[in-house]
């Protein structure tokens, strides 16, 4: 286990208040607001362009708001990034590949401004707490997927931030990996990390989170724990599920839409089961008259994801 | 935490055998295939071929023939008649032709109507060795035919200064008859003859002829490959905002400009590096480091490297990709270095080319190196260089930070 983090001073590992971005003509961010209780998991959820990686970038400090706040750990957002108290696993392997594991971690950790006298004892103790003290000399390009997932994460937060912000940090890993970077993250928790987790695979990340807050169009949808979310959105009787002949066009993923189905990620669509959508024999028929032919269809009992396509779907009805 | 991100750009490089050989094997390849050819071709070692015509077949010509095929900067065959020297010339037998016209004036007059007695024929490709042959030939001429250059003085006297009486003409052509004799006779060197102490030729900086030459190239080269090896380095920096690097940078103390003061940082270190290993070689050859102006060196390199870092990465940072900041760089780099100086000495090139010149750091380098190397006399003209090139250099840098901010922070 990696020692203790650095003290959290405030309660909030995040304080996101009223956050807004117009970026060219379009609203990444409106009046969000969203807290990250040191050592909660709080996840992400939305589909593409709903306004995480915007919000993310807000408090990470690349994406300057025009109105509203961000606080990390008691101190404005400017303060505490200056103070080392934020790390960031970005979706893409922020690493050197010609460098062992070692290198690309002894850089990260004097970027994030340990001295250079800590960092050699704090590389030993991370590299066991992700199990890769074997590896630590290897050339990040000789590791597998799952092990430069666990460097990426090292890299973010060897120097003991209050808050770590993880952005879709699991893709393209196997579950054994998933779980194990999951179980690593629940390791964080306990040391009173606050993590803020974007992620696509919310039916795996959902398991001993402490909230979802649901995005769409730059808002936030809503924001509760697992079962309050499930009570209140998931279809009571369970999803139909499609999983497409090929890769969507614009014209078909608007079809899709209109007909009530959200995107579950690639060919995979999904949309409430139940006498308003039709049984899936009915669904098949429907989508084929539209110009979509399906690969499989079925049912599953309703998910987290589902609930939160639920809940994005209610919203842009109100919308309307 | 600058040197930190330096230290691991030191890192990655030493692993990374094929950047090695681009940054420091490569250059010193190149360096010694230059050095070989501009060397040769600026010193005793060039040699000509010709093809000799001789038309006029009388004795003088024959005799200016003779000396030709005995002057050791040329590689003289000879020709059966003007028209075969030509079709050699034209088919690239032969870098030049000279013919001895028949109906030339005779070898022996200074002036006069009718053409000249030689004629030289040049490919337009290689017109540089019409002036070398005609040179040559000249310089032959009044050495192995002293007495027919003065028999032609001496009409030219006698026509256009002071009237001779005919006893002095008698004189003047028994003497002459005499020199030709021996001259005719002697088949020592040419230089031993009258006119050859004419013109002589000599380095300007007694001494220096060993080192200058190998470290003309030495800085041509340097500038052309300190520039090169910054580019992929500098189009990296659109791989920092893909990986997220830029979002975890942003996110702590360090900051963005951290990782780009350590690429530039990077960049400057290994450019001296790079500089250093060249002129090393260069050093070798010419027969020791010359210590004296060691530190001047020492300015140039750093600032050639400041200002390839600077450069590099502004180019990189207008670029809208590492793809597109990499074609764009090599352009810019290759351009620069032919019109720089780094391909072909610019004194070889057209006046305008050569002020054009002035805007390339390569110019600057060329140009500091050679002032450096000259020591102390040598101080305004590199510290100007110096001035020059890190200025751009650090501009360059400073644009670079300002851009590569705006495009990652929105």
């Amino acid at each position: 286990m990696l020692a203790e983090p650095g003290p959290a001073t405030s309660s909030l590992a995040l304080e996101v208040r009223h956050a807004s971005r117009l970026l060219g003509n379009r609203q990444v961010l409106q009046r969000v607001s969203l807290d990250v209780p040191s050592g909660a998991l709080v996840v992400l959820a939305g589909p593409n362009g709903a306004g995480k990686s915007s919000l993310l970038r807000a408090i990470g400090g690349r994406l300057v708001l025009d109105a509203g706040t961000v606080a990390i750990d008691g101190s404005d957002g400017a303060t505490a990034r200056r103070r080392g108290r934020l790390g960031v696993v970005p979706q893409d392997i922020a690493l050197d590949v010609h460098l062992t594991v070692r290198e690309n971690l002894r850089l990260w950790a004097r970027l994030a401004g340990m001295p250079a006298g800590a960092v050699d004892d704090r590389l030993d103790e991370g590299l066991a707490w992700a199990g890769l003290v074997d590896r630590a000399r290897s050339r990040v390009e000789t590791l597998s997927g799952g092990m430069r997932r666990r460097v990426n994460l090292l890299a973010g937060l060897l120097h003991r931030p209050a808050l770590l912000l993880l952005d879709e940090p699991t893709v393209g890993l196997d579950r054994d990996s998933r779980r194990q970077f999951h179980a690593l993250l629940a390791d964080l928790r306990r040391q009173g990390v606050g993590v803020l987790l974007a992620t696509h695979e919310l039916d795996e990340a959902a398991d001993g989170c402490d909230a979802v807050a649901i995005m769409d169009a730059g808002e936030i949808v809503a924001c509760d724990a697992v079962a309050p979310l499930l009570a209140a959105y998931a279809p009571p009787e369970g999803e139909v599920v499609v999983v497409l002949a090929t890769e969507p066009d614009a014209l078909v993923a608007a079809r899709l839409l209109d007909d009530g189905f959200v995107t579950l990620g690639g060919r995979e669509w999904a949309c409430a089961a139940g006498a308003a959508s039709g049984d899936p024999q009915t669904i098949a028929q429907r989508l084929a008259e539209r110009g979509v032919s399906l690969d499989e269809i079925r049912w599953r009992r309703a998910t987290l994801q589902g609930a939160v396509a639920s809940a994005i779907r209610r919203r842009r009805e109100a919308r309307r | 935490m600058r040197w930190a991100v330096c230290r691991a750009q030191m890192l990655a490089l030493a692993g990374d055998a094929g950047a090695l050989a681009m940054s420091f094997v490569l250059p010193v390849v190149v360096f010694l295939v230059f050095a070989a050819i501009f060397a040769s071709a600026s010193g005793d070692e060039l040699r000509l071929s010709v093809a000799l015509a001789d038309e006029a077949a009388t004795p003088l010509s024959r005799r200016l023939a003779d000396a030709l095929t005995r002057e050791p900067t040329l590689a003289v065959t000879s020709a059966a008649s003007a028209a075969a020297a030509e079709a050699r010339v034209a088919r690239g037998d032969a870098d030049a032709a000279i013919v001895l016209r028949r109906d030339g004036r005779r070898l022996d007059t200074l002036a006069g109507d009718g053409p000249s007695p030689v004629q030289v024929l040049t490919h337009p490709t290689r017109a540089v060795a019409g002036g070398i042959v005609a040179g040559a030939v000249q310089r032959v001429y009044f050495a192995a035919l002293p007495d027919a250059a003065l028999r032609g003085a001496v009409a030219l006297v006698d026509e256009v200064v002071v009237p001779l009486s005919e006893d002095q003409k008698r004189e003047a052509a028994a003497a002459l008859d005499a020199m030709a004799a021996e001259a005719a006779a002697d088949a020592s060197p040419l230089d031993a003859a009258a006119f050859s102490s004419l013109v002589e030729t000599a380095t300007a900086a007694a001494g220096a002829a060993a080192t200058s030459v190998p470290a003309y190239y030495a800085a041509a080269v340097a500038a052309l490959f300190v520039l090169l090896a910054a580019v992929p380095v500098a189009a990296a920096l659109h791989d920092l905002v893909a990986s997220g690097a830029a979002d975890r940078a942003l996110a702590g103390p360090a900051g963005l400009v951290t990782l780009v003061d350590g690429r530039g940082l990077f960049l400057v270190v290994q450019g001296v590096m790079q500089a250093a290993v060249i002129f090393t070689v260069s050093w070798a050859r010419a027969g020791g480091v010359p210590w004296a102006t060691l530190g001047a060196w020492g300015l140039i390199a750093v600032a050639l490297a400041t200002a390839a870092a600077g450069l590099s990465m502004l180019l990189a940072a207008v670029c809208a990709s590492a793809r597109q900041a990499l074609t764009v760089s090599h352009v810019a780099i290759l351009v620069a270095s032919a019109v720089g100086g780094s391909m072909v000495p610019r004194f070889l090139m057209p006046g305008w080319l050569q002020d054009l010149g002035w805007l390339t750091p390569n110019a600057w380098a060329i140009d500091g190196f050679a002032a450096a190397s000259r020591g102390a006399s040598g101080w305004p003209e590199t510290a100007t260089a110096a001035a020059v090139l890190a200025g751009a250099g650090l501009a360059a840098w400073a644009a670079a930070r300002r851009l590569v901010l705006r495009r990652v922070v929105l």
